[in-house]
């Protein structure tokens, strides 16, 4: 079995959000901001997703603890760090693609599908194991929902 | 990039008619007509029977559209049938990549990955005539459609277990918990709903390339 560590406290979260381009990835405020609510998603979902996969214990507690943060991360509003020209065609690096800005409402709606998803996930994730199989998947689908249309493809 | 080719409507309006899918499968119609592909993949050459026949049976379940077909916009030489007659000869229908499969389930992965799945067609670099670099099965490639390229899923380049590639099929998370992007959440899609065993039979194939 793997251990895991656990960020708790999933909504003390410090972003800067002024909105300006300085051609980096790594610099620009907006960008850190949004780069690391993923990695605190990713985080998270690694936890329930290690225990879908079996290769981790399933952990009731630490279970809930992770899928509640989910769902305070996906409660936080994102607009301010979607600002305009932080896009993968204004900062190298950066692989937010410019249809994003060009459908926010749409980009929005399928962000939101990460709320009702984690919502789902902090339901049922005490009850058994197969239930949190079940909502893992879910969550994937939110996430690629997401990805299909407004990230970049990787290298 | 020599133009595109169009993929025909399938729909009840416009059933897609059984030498339609030898097109794809065989390399020309039964009535001696040459048109691309009906998938528009040179993969199609081992289809099983049973599969081509379903695969019918299911496109004309599709709601009907009228809209008609619209037509291959393909640079010369491609835009002449005899032309691409000499392509399907030199690329298409050539036959298994991988000869030696041991096991049902390699012989399984293999006809799904490099038949039904198709996965080879974005997955295999293209030599100057759009053919596939057999030599270079499967090691990625440009994108076709747009910036970057696609990953190579050869194992060592991939690096993943057959673990890891099976539930990235079944639920588009990657081993990292990043999930699956572009064109793929669609191929995730569709082999999430395989059975287990065939997830890892693809899982056992691709992690057997030389």
């Amino acid at each position: 079995m793997k251990s895991v560590t656990l960020l708790a406290g999933g909504t003390a979260l410090a972003f800067g959000t002024m909105a300006f381009s300085d051609g980096h990835a790594d610099v620009n405020p907006a960008v850190k901001a949004r780069q690391s609510h993923m990695q605190l998603y990713a985080h998270n979902i690694a936890i329930l997703g290690g225990m879908a996969q079996e290769s981790v214990e399933y952990d009731v507690a630490l279970a809930q603890i992770a899928a509640d943060n989910l769902v305070a991360l996906a409660s936080i509003n994102e607009t301010a760090y979607w600002s305009e020209g932080t896009g993968n065609n204004m900062i190298e690096g950066v692989k937010a693609l410019p249809a994003i800005w060009e459908n926010m409402d749409d980009f929005m709606v399928k962000k939101d599908g990460m709320r009702v998803a984690s919502a789902a996930m902090a339901e049922v994730v005490g009850t058994d194991l197969a239930s949190v199989q079940g909502a893992i998947r879910d969550l994937g689908g939110a996430c690629s929902a997401s990805h299909r249309e407004y990230r970049q493809r990787d290298n | 990039v020599v133009g595109i080719a169009v993929a025909y409507s399938v729909t009840a309006t416009q059933p897609l008619a059984p030498e339609r899918l030898e097109i794809g499968r065989i390399g020309s119609a039964t009535d001696g007509s040459l048109d691309f592909a009906a998938s528009g993949c040179g993969s199609c050459h081992s289809y099983d029977g049973t599969d081509a026949l379903d695969l019918i049976a299911y496109l004309r379940t599709l709601p009907s559209d009228a809209t008609p077909s619209r037509a291959h916009d393909v640079d010369f030489p491609f835009n002449i049938g005899w032309s691409l007659g000499g392509w399907k000869f030199l690329f298409a229908g050539t036959g298994w990549v991988v000869q030696d499969v041991a096991t049902p389930e390699l012989e399984r992965g293999r006809y799904l990955v490099e038949a039904i799945g198709h996965c080879a067609e974005c997955h295999t670099p293209r030599n100057a005539l759009g053919g596939l670099k057999r030599g270079e099965w499967m090691q990625g490639a440009a994108n076709p459609s747009g910036e970057g390229r696609i990953p190579s899923l050869h194992p060592d380049d991939l690096g993943w277990s057959g673990g890891d590639i099976a539930y990235y099929l079944d639920t588009g998370f990657t081993p990292g918990f990043d999930t699956v992007g572009v064109q793929m959440v669609d191929v995730v899609e569709n082999i999430s709903q395989l059975d287990d065993a065939d997830r890892d039979a693809i899982a056992a194939y691709l992690l057997a390339l030389d």
